[in-house]
């Protein structure tokens, strides 16, 4: 079996399915590993592909040609999923996709498992999504900047900016994804961008919240309990609809 | 009153619970205006947050719009859940009454006249304030403002009207804003307000004009049915307006909505649900909510319910709901005159899927959208995959379980290839046994050991 080894980006990625057709590897015989997520098995004949922004941008191109826009961006969801075989999973799919000239209904080829798995990933990143849309809680510090904590099980951090970008135009804030240590940067009039390899904020116990915020948490708190109805109490509901795994960064769970 | 005491004691809890949370160290830095200012609406909030507990509607869904690039806000078709309450329902939009000081006198309101409760008021701009803020901070998706009746209903609409008209001009707040529309109160105004608000609903109530006159006296069925009429006419034109003018103020894009209360007066699930079919093909309603109804009042109109708050009732009564609206199926399919209330032990749909074994079983590599559609276990999701899928290759049960089709449920009722996944029969009692139990496995046999209970029948 030969793996092409590339890095977690999805820059990389698509560099490495580049790699695998310039090799004319034969698909059936070739599987997409990550970096530090690969480990080796026996007879594995190891290929390092080198991340080529060009080779990514000719890899999307040729994606949105065959498959439209639509299912290139299903792809990519796919691509930021937490999941260790997404590279595997998406290079497959292509691979029938080309092969079969399956087109635009590529992802409707739902007996093959590659792209099953493709839709399960996309659908996981594509829930996580959803679901921190509405669960990420901003907390105004002292300086009247918003800032958000999450820590998701995929990469949704640029959804979720694109998402706030344009719900709150006119407001600095920052979304802190603590399991990657990314943050997001909104300022107002200014292009997001994106810091790497931050240490977890959390622990030194550094973030001082303006005086308002202590108000309205508060309120907001009071406001969660007084609409409850009593007599329909029903807590599994609550735990099944909000898990368990978001309260941690919810400022009426605190 | 029993029963007012208790919910006087809660609101008092409410605001004892939130003097306690706050530290001391904070509280020390706040100024003195600050300080009251803040338990001033504290009270208020739970007060009126409260009050508007019962009401059902908490969608955000039903209109996509982007943000402006200016000012705050957007809306997302599919609607956004921002937390959920201890109830499991989910808190999407801030809902408050603007006052629960009312001149109406409904039996099963806890915001009734003849009750002695603690009464407050918002002002238009503390809306505005808070709804800026929780929504900046994604607490939540907008407003929901509905009101008790304050001196009348016109003037009531017109408080409702300024406060939704200020936060949409002086704050800039693009969000969702749901309003009620006020039975009883002019048509202008209930139109003027409609061109600020996404949603709007008009609730009916009961399901029938003699349970509202029972418990609602103040109450009248046209004054409920006009104001809905109006809302449905102007949205129909604004349509075509927007046709002609891209430019044209939108009215209610999100459509409007009502609800009803289950189980404070007798009617049947047939009843409710002819009626909710009404709405949806006369009045081109979005949604049609059922409360289970909750005593929250004693009064001797109202019915007591030993089983507690009906909510399998209520349960029943959604999933018949989303058949009526997704699934195709008529009210007079799913409930008859001497089948009048929904089975306590089967879901809507399986209940009518048992009685109409002459359909099943359903070949799912060649039957059409609609048939499938009917089988338990399908749904519009899973019946939209198998289209898709069938297309490029035939399925087999593997295949559908990975689809997401609910095989314990749907292996009775389909083949595969001509086969069906286990040698079932299609046998009434056989079916409803194996679909009420709880287990995955089919027994073969289909006989079952007699027990001495089963005499007791």
């Amino acid at each position: 079996m030969i793996v092409i080894i590339c890095k977690k980006t999805i820059e990389g990625i698509y560099s490495g399915i580049y790699q695998a057709y310039e090799m004319k590897c034969d698909p059936a015989d070739t599987r997409l590993a990550l970096e530090e997520e690969y480990e080796p098995e026996l007879f594995d004949e190891c290929i390092e592909a080198s991340t080529d922004p060009e080779k990514a941008v000719k890899v999307k191109r040729t994606l949105n040609r065959e498959f439209g826009r639509e299912n290139t961006r299903y792809l990519s969801y796919a691509l930021v999923a937490g999941a260790a075989d997404r590279a595997d999973a998406v290079y497959h799919t292509i691979v029938v996709g080309l092969k079969r000239r399956l087109g635009f209904r590529v992802l409707e080829n739902l007996a093959d498992p590659y792209v099953m798995r493709v839709l399960e990933l996309k659908r996981a990143v594509e829930n996580e999504f959803l679901h921190l849309r509405g669960f990420l809680r901003f907390r105004e510090l002292e300086s009247g900047i918003l800032y958000a904590r999450m820590r998701p099980h995929h990469y949704v951090l640029e959804l979720l900016m694109n998402h706030f970008e344009d719900r709150l135009p006119g407001e600095d804030f920052i979304i802190y994804d603590a399991e990657r240590g990314i943050a997001g940067v909104h300022q107002k009039d200014m292009e997001i961008y994106y810091v790497n390899h931050i240490g977890d904020q959390e622990k030194g116990n550094t973030t001082v919240y303006s005086d308002e915020e202590l108000i309205y948490s508060e309120w907001f708190r009071g406001f969660c309990k007084s609409i409850a109805i009593k007599e329909r109490k029903n807590t599994d509901l609550q735990r099944q609809m909000l898990p368990l795994r978001f309260r941690s960064d919810m400022t009426e769970f605190l | 009153m029993l029963q007012e005491d208790v919910e006087s004691c809660l609101l008092d809890q409410g605001g004892l619970c939130i003097e306690e949370n706050v530290p001391n160290a904070h509280a020390g830095e706040l100024s003195e205006i600050q300080k009251n200012m803040k338990m001033d609406i504290m009270d208020k909030l739970s007060i009126l947050s409260a009050a508007a507990k019962y009401d059902v509607a908490c969608t955000s869904s039903g209109v996509e719009r982007s943000g402006n690039g200016k000012t705050m806000g957007n809306t997302v078709a599919g609607g956004i859940c921002h937390s959920f309450s201890s109830d499991g329902r989910c808190i999407s939009l801030l809902k408050i009454l603007l006052t629960n000081e009312c001149i109406y006198d409904c039996k099963y309101c806890i915001n009734r006249r003849s009750n002695d409760i603690k009464r407050t008021s918002f002002t238009p701009e503390e809306v505005c304030r808070l709804t800026m803020e929780f929504y900046r901070r994604n607490y939540i998706e907008g407003l929901f403002l509905s009101s008790g009746i304050l001196c009348s209903p016109d003037h009531t609409m017109e408080l409702i009207g300024e406060t939704i008209y200020l936060l949409r001009t002086k704050y800039g707040f693009n969000g969702y804003i749901h309003v009620k529309a006020i039975p009883g109160a002019s048509l202008e105004l209930v139109r003027r307000v409609g061109f600020y608000a996404d949603r709007m609903s008009v609730n009916l109530e009961f399901p029938t004009a003699e349970g509202l006159k029972k418990l609602a006296p103040n109450k009248h069925r046209k004054n409920i049915l006009a104001p809905m009429r109006m809302i449905q006419n102007g949205i129909q034109d604004n349509k075509a307006e927007i046709v002609q003018y891209r430019n044209a103020p939108s009215f209610v894009p999100a459509g409007q909505s009502t609800q009803m209360i289950i189980g404070a007066t007798q009617e049947t699930d047939y009843q409710i649900m002819t009626i909710a079919e009404n709405l949806y093909r006369k009045f081109d309603l979005k949604r049609v909510f059922y409360s289970a109804f909750v005593a929250v009042n004693q009064d001797k109109e109202l019915p007591v319910l030993p089983g507690g708050v009906p909510l399998l009732r209520e349960h029943r009564l959604y999933q018949a709901d989303f058949l009526l609206r997704f699934y195709g199926y008529r009210a007079e399919e799913l409930l008859d005159e001497r089948h009048p209330n929904f089975n306590a032990f089967l879901d809507p749909k399986a209940d009518w899927a048992v009685r109409h074994l002459e359909c099943f079983p359903v070949e799912i590599n060649r039957a059409d959208y609609q048939s499938l559609l009917r089988v338990p276990g399908i749904g519009v999701k899973s019946a939209k995959r198998i289209v898709k899928a069938r297309r490029l290759g035939t399925l087999g049960f593997d295949e559908l379980k990975r689809l997401g089709v609910v095989l314990k449920r749907a292996l009775y009722f389909i083949t595969c290839n001509g086969r069906m996944m286990y040698p079932v029969r299609l046998e009434e009692n056989y079916l409803i046994r194996n679909l009420t139990e709880k287990k995955n496995v089919v027994d073969e046999v289909s006989v079952r050991q007699m027990s001495l209970f089963d005499m007791q029948v």
